[in-house]
């Protein structure tokens, strides 16, 4: 569904990523795994398409996104939840998740199986975003992503410095999504247990490449942890 | 940003109604001709100061050009006026600057269906190009001001420059009558009063729709978080441009409205020193909340003529001082500590936008 071809990108001379190649199937949940700087990040941002891709390709199906703007992919179907949360501080809850539906092209349908996903949050449905705390952001992030129903969810560290009850409340959000298969994930995660237990295939990057790759039925956690520790 | 609790609506209009009441029939009554002539200049502010609030406190653009809009708007007025009072004859100006026949650009002036709307739509689409630009280049923050604020700069030059055209420093100036009655009727003047309140009421409910809409909660989003609402499915770019260009057609029509109040135009109201007080009144009153942009340009104005009647020469340091204060006490401009007074008195209770 989401392929990335031998992606080149970076700030300005200097670049980040040298050739990255990895693909997302359909309903599947994929796992990008590195350490901090090796280009996660960047990658994700080339993906949706705040960073220009200097060399290669991004496809979505059989559409070609890498010369589209933000926006467009987003229509497209890519959804992103960008690390530390990136919610509207002065919209309430609500509002947020309005504004993760296209204008004019409300989806109550959408929102309401959203919040069956995040019933916190309508407990929370008028508090305004920036009120909440880091966990329940996170999950607004993710609801927000989420109501404008994409096929392919980008998830980068979903479950830094969150306190563990809100990790586990992610987790299960993610393997009902995961058991529905609406929606591919690539999920970018340090947390190698976490990882293995949502992904069906991995990737592993340091400096810039992909250096490892397998389905996480086969992946040997002590060997990975090698590649995450510093 | 306020939960709209059932039941309030009525309420919620009660301080408008009064307000309407009060700037529509006490002030006329109780005001001197002189005083009422000067509240209706500030009332044309305040008309400014909302599309200011729309572009600044609601968008996060921090224009320090919204005096160039204004100027357009109250120049093109007042080439209107100037034409209905030079009877056909050549303006006065032109003829000393050596111009034998009027330019062409001034020749559709002469028609009040042309000037009037050109007052709005001239600054409005400059503004609208300008933020267009601006914004297709991703600069903002400080550097979006600092373009706004050489583009007063460059402005004021032109407009001092071209004294053939627009009356150089002076500006354009003895305007007589606006569709035959004359400007200094106090009977005109009363009514000339009652338009520009009655134009910012209507300004202010247009706004306050807006800024209720999807539409308005996108502006506070891109304000909070421009790319991610990029990556939400949205453009920025055109929202904000056509946010800018509101505030620049609204500044237009304040200065339409401001002219024949005041009988001149000339670049000193158009220039960087006016574009900051201008910010001045938003910042003062409360940003993000249209209640306060109007009240900020009231009474900072009233300040000014206060300060400048009994203490000429001090009203600069007085402005300083303010902005001062403001920045360090009053983040949230008086709306902000109105709220958070109240908010003190009857805790949990959110105050109305």
């Amino acid at each position: 569904m989401l392929a990335v071809e031998r992606v080149t990108a970076g700030y300005g001379e200097g670049r980040v990523l040298n050739g990255v190649s990895l693909a997302v199937p359909e309903g599947r949940v994929v796992c990008l795994m590195g350490r901090n700087g090796v280009g996660k990040t960047t990658l994700l941002q080339t993906i949706i398409g705040l960073l220009p891709a200097t060399s290669g390709a991004i496809r979505l199906g059989d559409q070609d996104l890498t010369r589209l703007p933000p926006w467009e992919r987003a229509r497209a179907g890519i959804g992103y939840v960008p690390q530390g949360r990136g919610i509207f501080p002065f919209l309430t809850v609500r509002e947020n998740l309005l504004v993760g539906q296209e204008v004019g092209r409300p989806d109550p349908v959408a929102l309401e199986e959203v919040l069956e996903l995040f019933p916190r949050l309508r407990d929370l449905y008028h508090r305004a975003g920036g009120a909440l705390s880091g966990g329940q952001q996170q999950q607004l992030a993710l609801a927000r992503a989420l109501v404008g129903r994409p096929r392919v969810l980008l998830l980068d560290e979903p479950t830094e410095g969150i306190q563990p009850s809100i990790v586990w409340e992610i987790e299960e959000v993610l393997q009902i999504l995961k058991a529905r298969g609406q929606v591919a994930i690539l999920l970018v995660e340090q947390f190698v247990d976490f990882a293995l237990s949502l992904g069906d295939y991995y990737y592993v990057m340091e400096r810039g490449t992909i250096v490892a790759e397998g389905a996480t039925g086969s992946a040997d956690p002590a060997a990975l942890q090698e590649y995450l520790s510093v | 940003m306020t939960a709209r609790a059932p039941g309030s609506r009525l309420a919620g209009w009660l301080p408008f109604a009064g307000a309407a009441l009060l700037l529509l029939v006490v002030a006329p009554l109780v005001l001197s001709d002189f005083r009422l002539n000067l509240l209706g200049k500030f009332l044309c502010f305040a008309i400014l100061a909302l599309g200011l609030d729309l572009v600044w406190g609601y968008t996060g653009m921090l224009s320090l050009g919204q005096g160039v809009f204004f100027g357009l708007g109250g120049y093109a007025m007042a080439m209107y006026l100037k034409l209905e009072a030079s009877q056909g004859e050549l303006p006065d100006f032109m003829s000393w600057s050596g111009l034998s026949a009027l330019p062409w650009f001034w020749k559709p002036f002469a028609h009040a269906w042309f000037a009037i709307p050109m007052a709005i739509l001239i600054p409005g689409a400059l503004a609208g190009a300008v933020g267009y630009l601006l914004t297709r280049s991703r600069i903002r923050g400080a550097y979006f001001s600092l373009i706004t604020q050489a583009l007063a700069l460059i402005f004021t030059i032109l407009f001092i420059g071209q004294q053939p055209y627009t009356g150089g420093t002076n500006g354009i100036t003895n305007l007589t009558t606006l569709f035959g009655f004359s400007l200094g009727d106090p009977r005109t003047q009363k009514v000339l009063y009652l338009i520009t309140a009655v134009t910012l009421g209507v300004t202010y409910l247009l706004l306050r729709r807006v800024t209720a809409s999807r539409f308005g909660r996108l502006l506070i989003a891109i304000r909070d978080g421009e790319n991610r609402v990029r990556f939400c499915g949205y453009n920025p770019v055109a929202v904000k441009a056509l946010a800018f260009a509101v505030g620049g057609a609204l500044a237009g029509l304040a200065g339409a409205l401001f002219v024949p109040q005041v009988g001149i135009i000339s670049p000193a109201m158009m220039g960087v020193v006016p574009s900051i007080e201008m910010v001045v009144w938003v910042a003062l009153g409360g940003r993000g909340t249209l209640t306060g942009a109007v009240l900020g340009a009231l009474l900072v104005n009233l300040a000014k003529t206060y300060l400048s009647e009994s203490f000429p020469g001090a009203w600069t340091f007085g402005l300083g001082l303010l902005f001062v204060l403001v920045v360090v006490y009053l983040p949230d401009g008086l709306v902000g500590l109105v709220r958070r007074v109240g908010l003190m008195g009857k805790s949990g209770e959110e105050g109305l936008a």
